[in-house]
């Protein structure tokens, strides 16, 4: 059993609670992911084209708060994921500039997916 | 017609959501403080309840407080003015801040590790406020 496997046995009341907790945040940053991901993909490849080449702005001028709202969500949710700690300094950098990239919120997922699998199996290890 | 029919009920929304989230910062900061020089044992009930606490109410509040007050500034074409992008950046801090708080609160759950207070804080978060609140109510070009 590993340190962190020890620690959170012995506040047993919420033991459950406890080691659920980490898997749960990856599932929800996997959601922010996929939302930012998705549209940025709709405002770069269908408002933008969309306003500049048949002049029709009225998407861009929905999809951009949107975007801006899920951008802001996800810078969040990866703050509040990595200030659990555990995290490499690379896969920090990582997190955060899958942001900027169109597609780059869905390279996560498989990333995150592996990381929530790895903490699966070690907690049906303990 | 339209955007000045709905701006006051955004502005109750959006200070509604903005009560809850620096209450709820201050209270948990607060609870933090109380519960540091304690065993990490007798922590863990209070740190559950802390998580369950920003799972339902400063994260929802903090959403809201972004959706409204971005709703507002664009409704109101405030989004080049100085005032609030010094009033952005205040806020953007408070809720890094947040984050910040509640990913260490998993954290003291997940290894057994005893919450650390971070001094002066909670007088940082009503710091923020005070300049939030100047910021969005005189408006200084």
């Amino acid at each position: 059993m590993t340190k962190d496997g020890q620690a959170a046995k012995a506040l047993h009341p919420h033991n459950g609670l406890i080691t659920d907790l980490e898997h749960k945040q990856l599932k929800r940053l996997e959601m922010v992911s996929i939302i930012e991901a998705t549209t940025l993909v709709l405002l770069v490849f269908v408002a933008a084209p969309l306003k500049h080449i048949w002049g029709w702005p009225y998407g861009s001028k929905l999809l951009g708060p949107i975007h801006g709202v899920a951008f802001l969500a996800y810078v969040w949710t990866a703050l509040q994921t990595v200030a659990g700690g555990g995290w490499h300094r690379r896969d920090v950098i990582r997190l955060f500039l899958v942001a900027f990239v169109p597609f780059g919120g869905y390279a996560n997922l498989r990333w995150l997916c592996e990381r929530a699998k790895s903490l699966a199996e070690g907690r049906q290890a303990r | 017609m339209m955007m000045t029919a709905i701006y006051p009920y955004l502005v109750a929304a959006h200070v509604t959501a903005v009560v809850c989230l620096v209450g709820g910062l201050l209270a948990q900061e607060r609870l933090v403080n109380a519960i540091a020089p304690i065993s990490p044992e007798e922590q863990a009930g209070t740190l559950v309840a802390l998580q369950r606490f920003e799972r339902t109410v400063t994260t929802p509040a903090l959403l809201l407080t972004w959706i409204f007050g971005l709703s507002l500034a664009l409704s109101a074409g405030w989004l080049s003015s100085g005032w609030l992008i010094a009033k952005l950046i205040v806020v953007v801090a408070l809720s890094a801040f947040h984050g910040v708080r509640s990913g260490r609160i998993r954290r003291c759950l997940r290894t057994g590790a005893s919450v650390k207070r971070i001094s002066g804080a909670d007088f940082g978060i009503v710091v923020a406020m005070l300049v939030i609140a100047i910021l969005a109510i005189v408006k200084p070009a």
